[in-house]
Formats: structure tokens, sequence, C-alpha cells
């Protein structure tokens, strides 16, 4: 039985669900406007196509909640289960990319806020914090799971806030930077009941859902501003972001792509074999050789693991090696890094345990190579690339230098979630 | 319904074995729970388990003695990875062996399809799903008689792990086994088989990892046959009837692609330790799986622990949880379970410590096992492959080599030490117990200590082989391989002697050169580290229990006076590049004439050939003794002779 | 002046052919056209094209003359020095390579006429270089297509494989075992010293020996020494396989001692094969290599072609086959003019161009039709006839009305009028009458009587 419930389910019940609020809630026109105007640009064309198909015809959005109900029951797995399930899933590395991760992590996050017993927005925002408590104290090295839950957090706090200010005065929806510093002066307790919270936040949601998964085609709208023709570009292993970003360039520029292996993996064979079937003039080159060739390279381009909260990376092992060789060339790193790789943490000291994987030993050496019973072999999956050897991030929102992650950070996640063991009041 | 049955039968099952039929982890563990040996704080079966579940076999069938079958279930129920998994047990109080277990499968009817074979104590992460397949595609389009894949790991030093004393032959292009030999020494291979095949793989670089994938020929292959009572049974019958059973036999060597271990006796556990701690079986590393934090130098620290400031943690050294350390203690190569308590200026190496294991101040612990809850008190000395049970409490200021303590004494076999320590004696027991209980006892010291191991071993026979032209030398060997085996099997003397010959004809050696290489031989069965650890004394008496034991061997060989005379000049021979055998040379001289081997007269021509080399002289100024007391004797004979006629 | 020189080449080509008798009577095997080339061309393009400038010759001294003329005419860069050997002294490889000791003076790569293959000798000069070998020698697996089945010219025999054991480490490739199936009768004992120093050994059955080898000086030195030994291949290799199994004398002493044991019997391989002092000190102060081999002073390696076709044209069967596939051979066999000469008047208009060779001085009349087939220079082809697949060799006169099917015709025969031929075998100067009809069969003049 599959625990995780299917995008294709989800965007079911929202429709579920929304109609059951159209129908009991009332709501201004503001807002049902707004409403009615997300399900038309809803990121799941199937949904869009179901809503418009099936129109409000109430015995169909019965026959789906109950459907949706026997598949919870069925699945009769408490939130216990599907933490446990999900963290296992990580553990054995069930999920590859990033972004399969932060999208099963959304799913799960939306399931809970649905399903827990919540009347005010304390209780729902404790209740989840405990779980990403959870899970990330389990999964201490997947970043990515601490951003998305502090994301979501944020998501609940920003919707309360909003919803508790419309009540008092239509919505501002560009507030001015002074009215939010301001605004945030008065504390909230989130105590207040907000009627239709639920549902912002799953509108919320679901435009955090449809940021990340657009999240690479945003950056690689990009493309053209940073690639010029005939440029030398380098990069190491194999990143999806990077991928789009150069066959986004290669419509219209001509230019020369070269991607060191990236050992013991060696993924950059594989982005190798794709660029070039794209019909991008891309050279593979051994780790070792990244140095010689740097001094005729015009960029770096450098895909991510998670981006730290002082502007340094988290990447692919080699990466550190590549950002030093630029930086004595003076070439331009540029760090392609969806908005939900940023994460909250600082590396404090470079401590391994806390900050590095390590696999096993196989991508280096044989089992049988008869050496190994007499050293230690170490296979590192990350490499810590410092803020000052970054040139430009390039985010779905655009670019950023490595001194203004700060901002960005306080910007998508709520101060109060940095650290999630600590119980809010 | 019928679609659901379709989707059943293409379910994979894995049959783990969770009773291994063989008491090698004794007392720390049972044979029947033996799975539950905790590795690296974590129960054998748990890996297993985990492995299957991340390799996606979802349907597993537990194999257990209905004696064991509670705790096991209690067990696997706290596992992390068998939470997915569907297990189903199955106990069996008549099993006696793996071949019984097979055959109980096969009345049960439980097996629907191929299946994963394995044992509880196998660990590691293998794609198997690839592995199932591509059996089925082999017995579907090429050999419809393959019967099991077999599972082999390639060991990384195979000169010295002692699990790779077989001998597998291979059909490079198919994989399939040829010929598999559990000896050491030379095997005798079928021509045909070289000749049948285009490439042919002779590989002692095979470690089995007990992981098998079967078809469903396989248990009444067991039930058709009542003598096949292990897997080695089950080859080698296959093998020799190949015609007959039809059933052929095929090997996946793991190399690169993943790892597998075995763990069937305490060396095989400190390997599989260090490969975990190495991070081989990734992702199932301590700090993946449990709650560890890894710091450099593969130190696994749990959580919750207690270190003192000066207390000093080496490399490969796993910290369970809510473990205490006293100050000054020194801890390397060591798993140290949770709840642990170790006092002050401890030092503990190459040992595994179960949980709730408390060590009181100024102990010394070496490649010992000490079991859940045991009590080491103050200065005491554990050293030398110990293993203690749960529960022991060892007295302070007690000094322990080689022993096996029990917490209580059962049936009246152990001797007492304390009132909760009873050392198991083993000299005692040897009638009752096999010899393979032994074998658990054997922790090596690391092999990474260069100087040991191997490579010394190679040195020591080619210095003494040195200045022998190569055929001769190559008998040698070959004697020597015969013989060291024939000691250790106890190979009846009459085999060992056709052996002896048959190589001797292979390498076409003369009677007395045979005569004199079988002596050499004998006298330096003892590896140069086992002589290191030997005093003059025990020397002797090891010596000539062996001596004894080859006794018809070399009565075979030495008959007339002249193989008399190289027997005494092999043993010159080797005396003097052996410094112990040089001390008791003329013991084993006088022994040889006690056994009526070597006659009066050839040892009194001996003594009175002129030599020149100050080496002979000495020796035979040694011999003096014995000479004259031969001297005496003869008289004494001659004259009794003369009395009674 | 040659010092600097890493290789040294030797081509054997002073074999008689013994496997192939009808065609080598009058002729050196070295000779027998392949594709437009005699044989030789083959083993010396080799070299020419991995880079030598100069390479011995052995020849048996009765074809020396023979063998120069048609040989310079080849267009090779290769300078080649021809050295006779009397040919009635029937003397093996290693008795030819002895004659020679005196002008050998590195390491030596010794190839033998009937070898034709498209390897890059650069792979196998690497092995030996990578391993500081004492002995490579190159073997090749045997072709999987089974799709050059055909039928062998003359009557029909079983074609014998050689069933030559050959184990190899299949790491390191090292070679440690050489055997012969006859050597056995039931049972192959593999003693515990081989497989103590190799856990992963791999046995062949049905490998192809190249018969080339490079070896280092020394093992010259030691055949100079050890005048038993008569063939590399049958004497030589096993003996220094066999010895790297053996444990040598380590401290000079004890040398000395074996030295005086063994002057009579036979020189001690490992005094002769005890490198420098120098050499030792360039060794030990190189980072290269792999430490476990330095102790080891013999090491043969076996260098195992998988991919590459490479054929020994030493039997009837591998000589036709080698014929039937030169085409896919990765050989540059020369441009167009080489494969059909100019100097050829052809008059065919069944003519089949891809694949035939015609030599100089060649007529072939109209109406004849001809496929697959290689015609050496002189040759007359009268009107009326059908040529498949077949080998006719120089000065090859056919007459009218005839049909050849898979048949080798050597030098000078005449085949006669309305004669129909298949799968024979026509040995030099034979003339078939007229009129006869010849299937398997081999036609010569000796035994003529006989055979018709």
């Amino acid at each position: 039985m599959c625990s995780i419930i299917s995008i294709y389910e989800f965007t079911k019940l929202r429709v579920v669900l929304i109609k059951n609020q159209l129908n009991c809630v009332s709501c201004t026109p503001n807002s049902f406007f707004r409403r009615a105007f997300d399900f038309v640009y809803t990121p799941y064309s199937i949904s869009n196509k179901r809503h418009t198909d099936s129109g409000a015809s109430k015995p169909e959005a019965r026959k789906s909640r109950s459907l949706f109900k026997k598949m919870l029951d069925i699945d009769g797995k408490t939130h216990e289960m599907l933490i446990n399930n999900y963290i296992s899933n990580l553990k054995i590395k069930k999920w590859e990319s990033n972004y399969v991760i932060a999208e099963k992590t959304v799913q799960l996050f939306r399931h809970f806020i649905d399903t827990i017993n919540w009347s005010t927005t304390i209780e729902l925002l404790n209740q989840l914090r405990e779980y990403g408590f959870q899970i990330t104290s389990a999964l201490p090295l997947q970043f990515i799971v601490g951003n998305i839950i502090r994301r979501i957090l944020n998501i609940v706090r920003e919707e309360y806030t909003a919803a508790r200010k419309s009540s008092e005065e239509e919505i501002d929806v560009q507030d001015s930077l002074h009215k939010i510093v301001t605004s945030e002066d008065d504390v909230d307790d989130y105590n207040s009941i907000v009627p239709e919270l639920k549902l912002s936040i799953f509108e919320h949601l679901d435009e955090f859902q449809m940021e990340i998964e657009s999240s690479n085609e945003d950056i690689s709208k990009q493309a053209l501003e940073h690639i010029h023709s005939n440029e030398i570009i380098l990069t190491v292993g194999k990143s999806s972001e990077v991928e789009m970003f150069l066959k986004e360039a290669a419509k219209d520029r001509i230019f020369e792509v070269f991607i060191t292996e990236c050992s013991p993996l060696n993924h950059g064979r594989q982005l190798a074999l794709n660029l070039s079937k794209h019909k991008i003039q891309s050279t593979l080159i051994p780790d070792s050789t990244m140095f010689g060739i740097m001094s005729r390279v015009n960029k770096v381009i450098i895909g991510v693991d998670s981006v730290m909260a002082n502007g340094g990376l988290r990447t692919f092992n080699g990466c550190h090696a590549v950002a030093l060789a630029a930086a004595h060339y003076s070439v331009p790193v540029i760090v392609l890094a969806p908005m939900y790789k940023l994460s909250s943490r600082y590396l404090c000291s470079y401590n391994q345990d806390a900050f590095n994987e390590f696999v096993s030993p196989a991508g280096v050496l044989n089992y049988s190579d008869s050496v190994v019973s007499k050293v230690d072999v170490y296979n590192p999956t990350y490499d810590y690339v410092p803020p000052e050897n970054v040139t430009l991030f390039i985010s779905n929102n655009g670019g950023h230098s490595p001194s203004y992650v700060y901002r960005l950070l306080s910007e998508i996640y709520h101060p109060l979630d940095y650290d999630l063991s600590v119980q809010n009041k | 319904m019928s679609t659901n049955k379709v989707q059943k039968q293409d379910v994979l099952q894995a049959v783990v074995v969770a009773n291994f039929f063989h008491k090698n982890f004794w007392p720390a563990a049972d044979g029947d729970s033996a799975c539950l040996l905790p590795l690296v704080n974590r129960p054998l079966l748990h890996y297993t388990l985990d492995m299957l579940e991340s390799s996606g076999i979802l349907d597993v069938i537990v194999f257990c003695s209905s004696g064991s079958a509670d705790r096991i279930k209690a067990s696997v129920q706290r596992a992390s990875g068998a939470r997915r998994l569907n297990v189903v047990y199955t106990t069996s109080d008549t099993c006696r062996s793996f071949g019984d277990v097979l055959r109980h499968l096969d009345a049960c009817a439980l097996i629907r399809n191929d299946f994963v074979l394995l044992w509880g104590n196998v660990v590691g992460r293998l794609p198997l799903l690839p592995l199932v397949k591509r059996f089925k595609t082999l017995r579907q389009s090429g050999d419809k008689g393959a019967v099991m894949t077999i599972v082999y790991q390639r060991s990384s030093d195979p000169n010295t792990t002692s699990a790779a004393d077989q001998t597998v032959v291979l059909a490079a292009d198919t994989g399939r086994v040829l010929f598999h030999n559990r000896a050491r020494g030379k095997i005798n291979l079928p021509l045909e088989l070289v000749l049948d095949n285009r490439t042919v793989d002779i590989r002692r670089d095979l470690v089995d990892t007990n992981v098998v994938i079967c078809s469903t020929a396989v248990p009444p292959l067991f039930a058709d046959n009542f003598d096949f009572q292990t897997k080695d049974d089950f080859v080698k019958g296959l093998l020799i009837n190949e015609e007959i059973l039809n059933s052929t036999l095929y090997a996946h060597v793991v190399d690169g692609d993943g790892y597998a271990g075995e763990v069937f006796d305490w060396p095989s556990y400190e390997r599989v330790t260090r490969d975990v701690l190495h991070r081989w079986t990734y992702p199932q590393v301590p700090e993946v799986v449990d709650k560890y934090s890894l710091r450099y130098g593969n130190v696994y620290f749990g959580d919750n622990i207690k270190l003192a400031l000066t207390c000093d943690v080496g490399n490969d050294t796993v910290v369970g949880s809510d473990s205490k350390f006293g100050s000054d203690t020194r801890i390397s190569n060591t798993v140290v379970g949770k709840n642990c308590t170790i006092g002050n200026n401890v030092v503990i190496e190459n040992s595994y410590l179960f949980n709730g294991v408390n060590v009181k101040d100024k102990s010394v612990i070496r490649f010992s096992v000490i079991g859940e809850n045991c009590t080491i008190k103050e200065n005491s000395n554990i050293s030398d492959s110990c293993i203690l049970g749960n529960g022991v409490v060892v007295e302070p200021n007690t000094e322990l080599k080689q022993k096996r303590l029990l917490s209580s004494d059962s049936n009246n076999k152990s001797k007492k030490l304390s009132a909760k320590a009873f050392v198991y004696d083993a000299e005692n027991n040897s009638d009752s117990d096999d010899d393979e209980d032994v074998r658990g006892l054997t922790f090596r010291t690391r092999s990474w200590s260069i100087n040991s191991g191997s490579s010394s071993d190679n040195d020591d026979t080619a210095s003494v082989a040195a200045s022998i032209p190569d055929d001769t030398c190559m008998f040698y060997s070959e004697v020597v391989d015969s013989l060291i085996r024939g000691f250790e099997d106890h190979v009846h003397c009459d085999n060992l002697i056709l052996e002896i010959n048959s190589s001797r004809y292979a390498y076409n050696i003369n009677y007395r050169e045979a005569n004199f290489q079988v002596i050499r031989a004998m006298l330096t069965l003892n590896s140069k580290a086992e002589l290191e650890a030997l005093n003059q004394v025990r020397y002797y008496t090891q010596l000539q229990s062996k001596l004894d034991y080859f006794m018809p061997v070399l009565r075979n060989y030495i008959k007339s006076s002249d193989s008399c005379e190289d027997c005494l000049s092999a043993i010159e021979d080797i005396a003097k590049g052996e410094e112990l055998l040089n001390t008791v040379i003329v013991k084993v001289i006088h022994h040889l004439y006690n056994m009526n081997i070597l006659s009066e007269e050839s040892i009194l021509r001996w003594h009175e050939k002129e030599e020149d080399t100050q080496f002979a002289k000495n020796i035979r100024e040694k011999a003096n003794k014995l000479i004259e007391w031969l001297k005496d004797a003869e008289e004494e004979t001659d004259s009794d002779e003369d009395d009674s006629s | 002046m040659q010092n600097w020189l890493e290789f040294q080449a030797v081509v054997m080509a002073a074999g008689k052919g013994s496997r192939i008798p009808e065609m080598t009577a009058t002729k050196p095997k070295c000779l027998l056209p392949v594709g437009n080339k005699p044989m030789i061309y083959y083993p010396l393009k080799l070299l020419e094209n991995a880079g030598f400038r100069d390479t011995k010759i052995i020849v048996a001294d009765n074809f020396l003359v023979d063998i120069q003329e048609e040989v310079d005419q080849l267009g090779l860069e290769i300078n080649l020095s021809f050295v006779p050997i009397q040919s009635d002294k029937d003397w093996g490889t290693a008795d030819s390579l002895r004659h020679i000791s005196d002008n050998i003076l590195t390491d030596v790569i010794v190839l033998s006429c009937d070898l034709i293959t498209d390897i890059d000798l650069h792979q196998v000069l690497n092995i030996y270089r990578n391993n500081n070998a004492s002995l490579v020698s190159l073997y090749f697996s045997p072709s999987q297509d089974e799709q050059c089945v055909f039928t062998v010219p003359g009557p029909k025999s079983k074609n014998k494989f050689e069933k030559d054991i050959i184990g190899y480490d299949s790491k390191t490739s090292r070679l440690l075992l050489m055997a012969s199936a006859s050597d056995y009768e039931e049972t192959m004992p593999i003693s515990s010293a081989l497989l103590n120093k190799c856990s992963n050994l791999t046995l062949c059955s049905k490998l192809l020996d190249s018969h080339m080898y490079i070896m280092k000086r020394w093992l010259v030195n030691y055949l100079v020494k050890d005048v038993d030994i008569s063939t590399l291949k049958g004497e030589l290799l096993p003996f220094v396989v066999k010895k790297q199994l053996s444990r040598h004398c380590k401290n000079i002493a004890l040398n000395e001692k074996c030295i005086e044991d063994e002057e009579d019997e036979k020189p001690d391989i490992f005094n002769i094969s005890k490198e420098s002092d120098i050499e030792t000190n360039i060794r030990s102060m190189s980072c290269f290599g792999n430490t476990y081999n330095f102790e080891e002073i013999i090491k043969c390696y076996a260098f195992v072609a998988d991919s590459n076709i490479g054929i020994r044209a030493n039997t009837l069967y591998d000589y036709c086959r080698i014929n039937k596939i030169i085409h896919k051979l990765n050989i540059n066999l020369g441009d167009e003019k080489d494969k059909i000469s100019p100097e050829a008047e052809i008059l065919s208009n069944q003519f089949d161009k891809e694949t035939c060779f015609v030599g100089p001085n060649t007529k072939i009349m109209e109406k004849t039709s001809i496929k697959s087939s290689t015609i050496g220079s002189r040759c007359t082809i009268n009107p009326k006839t059908r040529i498949t697949d077949c080998i006719l060799m120089n000065g090859v006169t056919i007459e009218e009305r005839c049909v050849l099917h898979n048949c080798i015709v050597c030098h000078d025969a005449v085949i006669s009028a309305g004669c129909e031929l298949k799968d024979c075998l026509i040995s030099g100067n034979f003339k078939v009458p007229s009129g006869g009809k010849h299937y398997n069969e081999v036609l010569t003049a000796m035994e003529r009587l006989m055979e018709i």
C-alpha cells in the first residue's frame, strides 16, 4: 500500500475541500475571487481540468471525497507511522534528488495540516514543530527537509497574520518593508481563531509547491543574462539546475562547456552525455585537470546541495577545489540555488559529523583490493565552499550576492522557527 | 481472487534461517539465538532484514527453533527496517542442520517461487532483485537445470582470511560452478572441465556470503537426498551427480556492486565489524540506522555518553549510548555497548563489550568478548580471545587468557572461579564437544600489523627452502601442505603417505631425496609466529606430539640404514636454521631412536662422520651424551646376550 | 649506435611449413600469398606500424634469394637484414635466436612469419613495460563468430585444435601455467604453490598462441648457456613460466653453492636474470610499479587479445580462413592499384572488384566470371571459366571452360580445358589433365597416380 499520497490525489482533495469550504463558509467576494483565480492557475493541469469538467456537481465531489476518506482509512497510518516511513525512505536513499525530497516533504506536511486536530494556530504550529523536530533530528544531514519544514511554518504564520490583518483592514498585497517591520512589532500569540485559515494555508502551500516545481525553469530563464556567445563554461558533476540552465542558454547562444567527472560518482559523464545530445559542445575532463583548464574558463557554474546561512555552500565533493582555482584566476563562480535550498544553518566549525555524509568507500576502492584491511578509506559526499569564493547566487527570484543571503533567509523563514526544538508558548 | 493469486506468485520471497546449528559464539550466544548477537550494538538479524528490505524484498520467512522464536519475534519487532516487511515465522524442533530446514520448508510448502535463501547472519547491501532477475532469465532462456546462484564476496585478502579457504572453479563466460573444494591445498581438476569450457576461472579469493538464490527445485532436492546436511554437501552432491540430478549451479561474485559479509565465527565477526565501521555496508552504518555521531577515524559516539577529559578514544571505536568512561582510560578498535560503565585507568583494545558491562578501575581487556551485564572488577586482565557469557562477574586481580566464562554452572562441566564465574574447560570436555567448538576462539592480532601474517610466513619457508632445486622445492611445499592439513583434519596417515607418494612421482623425486624432504617438512611444521610464542619445553612437547602423530608416515619412509642417514642429515639441516630445534635436537634423535625409527648404527655412524663446519661439530658434541648412553646400552645388550647365551 | 633502442625485432621466417606440405614443397611458407601480399608482409608491416626501423629476418639459406627478391618488392620502409640459417640442420626457433645472439643487444621481440593480425603492437609492449616483465606472450581468444564455416580444400579431415592450456592471473594477466592437454590424463593437478600465488587463476584451453614473444635480453643469454633448448614455445616458455613459481637463492653464499652443484647440469636461470646494481637502484628510487612485484625477478605475462583478429596461418584451415577474412582486417593492404594491378589485363565483364585481388601481368579473358578470389601475377585465365572462392598463385594457367570453386592452385600449375574442381588443392607446377572432375582432393605431382 502506498503510504504517500500522490500529487494527483492531493489535488483532488484540494478541490473537494475547497468546495466544502465554499459551501459552508461565508467569505468576502474578494477572497472568493482570489480562490477562483487560484483554481485556474493551479499548478496541476489535471486538477484544472477536473475542476472545469465536473464543475460544482455535488455527487462527484462527494464521491471523490469518500474515495479520499477511504484511502486514508485503508492507509490507516498514524502520523507516527508516516513520519517513520518518510524517515526510513530518506535513510535508504529511496528519493535521490533534492527536488523529490522537497516535494514529498510538502505533501507530508500538507497531510499533517489537514489531519491534525487544531483549533488555534499555536496548536498547529506546535504540533508541526514537534514533527519537524522529530524528522530533522533523525535526519541531521538532510538540510533540505529542515528548509521545507521551516518554510511551511512560515507560511502558516504569514497566512495567520495576513488573515488577522484582513479582518481588520483590507489586505494590501504589496506591504512595504516599513509596514512589515512595524507590524511584527506587536507580538502575536497566534491564539485567535481565524475561520478560513486552513484554506488559505493550502492555497499558499500550492503556491509554494508551484514555486518548487518551477524553480528550475525560473532559474534557467535567466540563463541568457549570464552566458554569452563563445564563452567557456566549467561545471562540476551533474546538477539538474545547471543542465537546464545550459540547455536554455544554448537555444540562443553558442558556447563551450567543460564538465569535470566529479569522481567517485562520476555523474559528470551523464551530464556531458545529456548536453552533447542537446548539441552543446561539451568536454568531459578528469577532476585533476580542472586547474589547468581554469585559465581559459569564463565562468564557473555549479549546482548546490544547500546554501548555508552565511552564503557558503554545501555541495558536491570537489567543488571547493574548483572554487579556489576559480578564485586564483579570478573567474566568477555562479551558483544556481533555488530558494528551497537556502538553509538557516551555519557551519560553525569544520565539524564533519554535522555537515558531511560519509558513504561506502566502494566508489574509491574495490573491496577486493588487498590494501582494504590496511587503510582507512573515507568517501565524503559534500564539500564546503566558503562564501568568499562564491560570486553570485541565482535563485528563482533573481541574482543575489552571498552577503545578501541573510536577508533572503529572514524573508522566507520566521526567526522563531530557526530552532525547532524549543517550543513556543 | 485470481489476479490476487497471480500477484502472490510474483512476490519474491526470502527465507532467513535464524538458527545457525553451530556453537561458534557460545557462550556469548547460543546456536539457536546467535542471530541476535549484537554486531555494533545491533542484532545481526536486523542487518539481514534491513538488507532484504532495502533491496526490495518484502515477503520474508524466518525459520527459527521454537525455543528462541519468541525472542526473535520480539527483536524483529523492534527492528527499524523490518516494519515494512511481511514476516512469517516457521519453527521446527526436529531440524538439526541446514538440510533439515530445507526439508522442513519442502514439507510446509511455503515456497511458491524462486526465492532468496540466506542466514540470519548476513550483513551488507546487495542488489538482490537484479540477481534474481538474472537467475530467472537464465532459467527461462539458457539453462533450465539451473537451481541455484551462490553469491560470493570477493575477499580483500585471500591469503589471510580464514573464510576463504575454498577453491571454486567457474566457467568464465557463464559463471557456472564447475568444481568446489573446501581444502586449501592443491586441487585435481578434471581435465574435461578445462577442455570443454572456453575459459575457466580457478578462484581462491571468494568468501561465502551465505546468500543463495534458489529455484523451487531446491527444497525437493534436499528432501530427495537425505545425506545433504549443509550447503557444501548440496554443492558437492550436485556437482558429482550433475547428470543424474540434472541440476546446475551458478555463482555471482560481488565486487564493487555491493558488499555482503557473513558472521559465522569470531574472526568473521571481527572482520565484518571492521567493515561496518569502515562503512562498507553503507547505509547500514551506525549513525544512519541508530543515533550515533561519526567522528574522524571511524569513531561513533552514541547519545548521552560521558567521557572523562583524559579518556583516550582511538580509531574504529563505537561507544553506545549512555555509557560512561573514567579518566585515563584508553580504548581503541573496540565496540562498547549501551549503558556500559568503564572505570579509570582501564585499557580496552580490540574487544567487544555488549550492553551493560561494568569494568572497574585499572582493568585491561584485549582481544576479548564481554557478554551482557558482565562486571569486571579491579585490576583484572582479560586477554587473548576470552569469551565471557552474559552476567559473569570477574573478581578483582584475575588474569584470564583464552578462556570461556559462564555465569552459572548448569551441568557441572565447568570449573568454578568465583560465585558468578565458571571457566568452561575445553580439555576436559573435549569428548563431548567436537573440535568445532574450539574453532571460534581465535582472534587474530590485527592483520594490518605489517610484520605478522602471511608475509613473514612466506619468508620463513623461503629461507628454509633456499638452495633447493625447484622441483624438490615444490615437492617440499606440497609435503608441508599435506602434513599441515593432515594434522589439522586428522587425516589417516596411510592417506598421507599416498598423497606424499603421488607428489613424489609428480615431481620426480628420488627415494632418498623424498626421505630427506619429508623429515624436513615434519620438523618445520610450526610457523615462525607460533614458534616465537613457545618456549623450549612446550616446543618440544608439541613437536613430539606431531612426530607421534606422523609416526606411521615416518615408519614408511625411514626403513633402511640409508634412509636413517637421510633422516639425520635432514634434522641437522633444519637445526642449522632453527634455534629452538637446535636446542632439542638430541631429544628428537633420542625420541626417534626410542620409537625404533633410527637405528643405533646409523646414529653412531652419523656421529662418527667427520665434519669440518663448526656447527656440525657443535651438534655432535651435544649428542655426545646420547652416544655414550647408546654405547652403554649396546654393551649392556651385548652383555645381556652374552649372559643369556 | 643502436644501443638506445628499446627493442630489437626478429622475424622467424625459416619455417618449412611442415603442416602444409602440399603448398610448401617448392616455395617457402613465408611467401605464400595472403590477399595480394606474401605472408611475411604482415608481420613486417605490423612492426613498421609500431615504429620499428630495423628488423632481422631469419630465413632458410636455400630460400634466401627468393625471399629477398620478393620482400624487396613490397615497398616496406623498415630496414631488413636477412640472416640465413642452414636449412638442413633443422633448427628450432630458439636455435635460431641463439645463432644471432651476438647481434642482440637489447630486449627482443620475436615474431613468426605466419602471424597475421591487426592488433596494436603497443598494447602488448605496454604490458611488458608496465610490469617490467621478463617475457610477454601474445594470445588470441578464438573467434566468436561461427560464420566463417567453410570447407577446407583437399580431403576432408578433422580440424584439430592444439589443446594448450594456458593459465594466467585474470587481474594482472600474469602468465603462470603453460601445459598441453596431452600431459594429463583425467585430472589436472594444480599445485598449491600456484594457487597461493594467484587467487584468481584463469585457465584457457582454446587460446591461440601467436608465437610472438617479447623477452628480456637476459633470456637470450640464458638460451646461449642452455644449449638443450631448441624451441621457444615448446621448451623455453614452459620452463620460464614454471621457474616463476620456484624460489631462488637469496644470499650470495648459497648462490655460489648452487653454481657449484649444478655446474654440469644446467645454468641457474636466476643467476642470469639477476639485475644489475644500477637497475636495482633505479627501481628502488622510482615510485612506479607494484610493490609486490619487486621481489620477483622472473615475471611472465600474457596479453590476451579479445576483439582483434589474429591468425597464425600455419595450417591449411587457418590459411584458407585468413584469405577469406583478410578484407575485414584493419590492415592497410594498399590502395586500389595494389589490389588489382593496373598491369593486369582484365577483359572479363563478370569480375567482382570488391572481393578480388589480381597481381600484375595477369590476363583475364572475356567471358569469365570471377568472385571472391585471389589471383597472383602472370596468370592466364581463359574464356568461359568460372572461378569462385579460389586462391591462384603466380603463373597459373587456367584453360577454357573450367569451373573452380574453393580451390587453392599453387604457382605455375595448369588447369587444362574443361576441368571442374571443387574444394581441391593443386600443388605447384602440376598440370590437371583436361576434362577432369575432382572434389575434395589434393592433386600433386608426386602422388599423381595415387590421387587420381
